[in-house]
């Protein structure tokens, strides 16, 4: 029961945060000279060479219907009113779809990516970290320690520029920019050759995801493993007799685990933020881009709502990793459960 | 070097200003010989004597759900000279592919919607007149904007009136009729609605102007006052392009009743397809965010000399992503075509494109992309007492002088792109523009010492000794605050080496990046102090206000409208060449305008270099020298409907044998 509040009290302290956020993230967009109207006639202006003042009262005409010549608070309020009461993040102004068909697709792609990268990343990162500290000071340890030092010394939109140089430069794939070649993305449905395409399109940010993403549990696995290796309970397990394979398997690295998992909550902050820096270099319809064009052409409810959304995965990233950690560890179950 | 009188009242003007250098020999890039041709050599409007359509048309033509296609098509259809075609005429089917970073807004451009720009609009919509293949047109044939579907055009005798003749027999792609109606419906209930936020602005034909049907297929513009036939170019892309009156009337408020103007501006959303439209094709499928698919219009009012329907291609797609990744898919082989104007990339380019093995070759056109350090001379809207003099002190001829003689022009090209690309950039028209004249440009060398004696001569010396010169009269430092728009990877490289050679005379540099919607914004509300920009000026009559003085509030770096001895000059130029309807006579007046802002420093140039058309090397027809923006973007300027791939090199049809259905 306690432990269902601590959980309740968690989500509830959510609330005011993401009203925090909200808020923010409105005053950062509109604190910003120009808006949407405000491209659109510098596009307009470039495309057709009309003045500014000829073509002011069209850009009167689209300020009043998207609302913008409404005072800041009004915009707010109407905003967070019908996110609150109907659901609805408003209208894009540069695709003319609502803000959650535009956000739709690509939130559950960046979630996907940053799942997949997390688990794989986490579990590459565990072994190479039992490898590297069962093989201390020899070459396999060396190797694994050098791949985990790149992937966090190089920085991954670096990396993803040397891998996009190599796919279209050198490479000539055809399979960048996109998460589907044109056949399949007008195929419904799923089929293997569908999944096969997208695949083709998706590991490249995988790879750079997924290297930058061990590397930190690799280097804090082999840490801890070997600090536990060290402990007297170990050699104790060991005279007692049990084999080596056993103490490391069943003693030593559940006990190394431990700091991993807690820092699972922030890898998931990681990975989300990753993705979005890998995608927007490699070019793959995720919410990296999109955030970028967004600001860039002042979409003001599209950046607010991925604002929003990304607080919210981070905020759940945390929570379950809490929880997580206290369904494995007794410890810290017992101690929120006495705590309440 | 030729004075003219233009130049005579500019030097009277400058008074200090010593003999002018001459521009120094310009370099020509490889594979940009080519052959400049008369108007109608490109296309006109005439008959052959059979036309043949696209194989995959039989079968719709067979079961009765197209007309042959010779019913199809106008009296007149518009034929494309092979003469004009690099590669000849060329042979049917496959998929040309565009990568674009837009996204489609809808399919009502009547209303001012957009379709995602990087060539979908254009491949929908068919306009009065065309400008983009006038970059292949030599300078005594620019007499105005191409034809299309306004067959001819002719003013009175006092040019208060201009009289178009349409085509006669376009049909649009659901295969209704084409006519006036469609064109009054565009100019009245559109344009001319202050309720419809359409992409012309009103007064394009100055106040007062009316348009009057005279038959099915003639209608004429009465102007208040009379005009040019530089007026003619506003019914190019993306003005003067119709929409089916057909279609949206029943949308239309003026039509029913229960419609409303947002109603009407969203009457045809991006999710129902297909639209009807009179380009070369049709939008079939939308999948957002992701691809756009057209396909051929069998409607279509071109033809080659051959008889063949256009276009070539029967599918054109447009990969929904983003704009940096259009060079990328371009380079990799995945997208078509692509317009390169980030001169770090231009060696790899190079290399790229003599690489067998590379799927892509990059065309460089000429040079048409220039940059310049624009500084604010509107003294009077300055918002502080600094910002006065800083403003006043940039009013100075001799103060802009010293500033374009203290940079070093072959080092920023060279940091700009290794090699034969950059030339230096003075003022006023690029060199690839059809009215640059060398010999009418003052030439501003690298010289420092010079630039000190003129700095001198204006009280700005250092009177402090820490390094930097102070305002005159011993104030300040001299710190120029100069915003640079954060996109711009050119224009900030070159900002940097500006300011560490300015520092060299002794002039301080301040930067600021700021995102692009903020640089415009900023300048053309004339809410800076100096910017560093790219600004391709390249015909007098476009964008006017951010170059020239050519009205109260221009140009932008000038807006109090307190002119500088020189710029009323200037404007009384601009006007004649604008008013001109003769040829030659306008390349005097831009001759004479280019002697006047080279003479005056009126912006600081730095460097010009040529785009590159990225286009994969199994494109036939693809012009080598297609500038990515002379008098409408490339994708205009390369006439997609008549490029094509060999049979053996096409690529898949992912909607093979379909057309658009209504």
């Amino acid at each position: 029961m306690a432990f269902l509040q601590f959980i309740l009290r968690r989500i509830l302290v959510t609330i005011p945060l993401l009203i925090g956020i909200s808020i923010a993230t409105f005053l950062i967009i509109t604190a910003v000279p120009g808006d949407f109207v405000d491209g659109w006639l510098g596009r307009t202006m470039a495309q057709t060479g009309q003045s500014r003042e000829a073509l002011m009262p069209q850009a009167n005409l689209m300020r009043e219907r998207l609302g913008l010549d409404q005072p800041l608070y009004v915009q707010y309020w109407v905003w967070i009113r019908n996110i609150v009461f109907a659901g609805d993040f408003g209208m894009s102004f540069t695709q003319n779809r609502p803000v959650t068909e535009v956000i739709d697709l690509r939130l559950w792609r960046t979630i996907g990516i940053a799942l997949v990268t997390l688990v794989v990343g986490q579990m590459i990162g565990v072994f190479l970290g039992i490898y590297a500290a069962t093989n201390q000071y020899r070459w396999g340890d060396t190797a694994a320690t050098l791949v985990a030092f790149l992937g966090i010394v190089i920085p991954k939109f670096v990396i993803a520029l040397i891998l996009l140089y190599l796919l279209a430069f050198v490479w000539h794939s055809p399979y960048i920019g996109a998460l589907y070649s044109p056949e399949f993305q007008v195929q419904q449905g799923m089929s293997f050759a569908k999944l096969w395409n997208l695949f083709l399109h998706v590991w490249p940010i995988l790879l750079v995801s997924i290297w930058a993403g061990q590397a930190y549990t690799t280097r804090m696995m082999r840490g801890n493993l070997l600090d536990v290796m060290n402990a007297q309970y170990i050699e104790t397990a060991r005279a007692k007799g049990l084999s080596r394979r056993k103490v490391l398997f069943r003693h030593a690295v559940p006990n190394a685990l431990h700091p991993v998992v807690m820092n699972m909550g922030s890898r998931f902050d990681y990975m989300i933020k990753g993705e979005i820096e890998i995608a927007l270099v490699l070019g793959i319809p995720t919410l990296g881009p999109l955030i970028i064009s967004s600001v860039t052409d002042r979409d003001m409810y599209v950046i607010a709502a991925i604002f929003l959304l990304v607080a919210v995965l981070l905020v759940i990233g945390n929570l379950l990793a809490d929880i997580i950690l206290a369904l494995i560890d007794p410890r810290v179950r017992r101690a929120t459960v006495s705590g309440g | 070097m030729k004075i003219t009188l233009g130049l005579t009242t500019a030097l009277l003007s400058v008074g200090t200003l010593a003999k002018a250098d001459d521009m120094p020999e310009e370099r020509s890039l490889s594979g940009l010989e080519y052959e400049l041709i008369g108007r109608g050599d490109i296309y006109a409007h005439g008959t052959v004597d059979s036309y043949s359509q696209a194989p995959m048309l039989d079968a719709f033509v067979e079961s009765g759900a197209l007309p042959p296609v010779a019913d199809r098509l106008p009296a007149e259809p518009i034929v494309f000279k092979t003469g004009a075609m690099v590669d000849g005429v060329g042979e049917y089917g496959g998929v040309f592919r565009h990568v674009i970073g837009g996204r489609p807004e809808g399919w009502n451009w009547m209303a001012g919607q957009h379709q995602g720009w990087g060539g979908i609009n254009m491949a929908m919509q068919e306009c009065l007149v065309r400008q983009g293949p006038r970059w292949q047109v030599k300078a005594e044939d620019q007499t105005g904007p191409l034809p299309n579907l306004a067959q001819s055009w002719s003013f009175n005798d006092d040019n208060t009136e201009l009289t178009i003749n349409l085509m006669q027999g376009v049909k649009w792609s659901d295969g209704d009729a084409f006519d006036v109606e469609d064109v009054r419906f565009w100019y009245e209930d559109n344009v001319q609605n202050e309720n419809v936020a359409s992409r012309m602005a009103k007064d394009s034909f100055g106040g007062g102007a009316s348009m009057e049907v005279i038959d099915d297929y003639t209608f004429k513009f009465v102007f208040a006052e009379p005009q040019s036939e530089t007026i003619v170019e506003n019914l190019a892309y993306i003005q003067g392009c119709p929409g089916p009156s057909h279609v949206l009337k029943d949308a239309h408020p003026e039509y029913n009743s229960d419609a409303t103007y947002d109603s009407y501006t969203q009457a045809l959303p991006n999710d129902v397809l297909p639209p009807v439209v009179l380009g070369a094709w049709v939008p079939v499928v939308h999948r957002p965010d992701e691809l756009v698919i057209m396909r051929r219009n069998p409607y279509y009012f071109k033809v080659d000399e051959s008889g063949q329907q256009l276009p070539y291609y029967n599918e054109m797609h447009f990969r929904l992503s983003t704009w940096g990744d259009r060079t990328a898919q371009a380079v990799a082989g995945t997208g078509d075509f692509s317009n390169m104007e980030d001169p770090g990339n231009y060696v790899e380019a190079l290399k790229q494109s003599q690489d067998d093995a590379s799927p892509v070759r990059a065309n460089f056109g000429p040079r048409v992309l220039a940059w310049r350090l624009v500084l604010n001379m509107d003294a009077a809207g300055a918002e502080d007492e600094g910002e006065k003099a800083l403003r006043t002190l940039f009013r100075e001829t001799d103060f802009r002088l010293a500033l374009s003689h203290a940079l070093d022009r072959d080092a920023i090209g060279q940091a700009l792109a290794r090699g034969p690309f950059a030339y230096p950039y003075i003022s006023g028209f690029a060199t690839g523009s059809p009215y640059y004249d060398a010999s009418s440009s003052d030439y501003h060398p690298f010289d420092q010492a010079k630039a000190a004696e003129l700095l001198d001569g204006l009280d700005v010396v250092d009177t402090d000794g820490d390094g930097t010169r102070n305002m005159p009269g011993g104030g300040d430092n001299l710190t120029i605050n100069v915003d640079v728009s954060q996109a711009g990877n050119a224009s900030i490289k070159q900002l940097e080496a500006v300011a560490s050679q300015l520092a060299e005379v002794g002039i301080a540099v301040q930067t600021r990046a700021v995102d692009q919607t903020v640089a415009d914004t900023n300048f053309t509300g004339g809410q800076f102090s100096a910017m560093m920009m790219r600004d391709n000026v390249i015909l007098p009559t476009r964008e006017t206000c951010r170059s020239w003085p050519a009205g109260a509030n221009c140009p932008h770096f000038n807006a109090g409208g307190d002119r500088l001895p020189f710029e009323a000059d200037l404007e009384a130029k601009l006007a004649a060449l604008q008013s001109s309807s003769d040829a030659a006579e306008q390349a005097q007046l831009a001759r004479e305008m280019q002697q006047l802002v080279t003479a005056n420093a009126y912006t600081i140039g730095t460097v010009q270099v040529p785009a590159a058309l990225l286009v994969n090397k199994r494109i036939k027809n693809a012009h080598p020298g297609t500038p990515v923006f002379m008098y409408e973007w490339a994708e205009d300027g390369v006439i997609r409907e008549r490029l094509w791939t060999p049979a053996a090199d096409q690529e898949q049809e992912v909607l093979p044998d379909t057309i658009a259905e209504y």
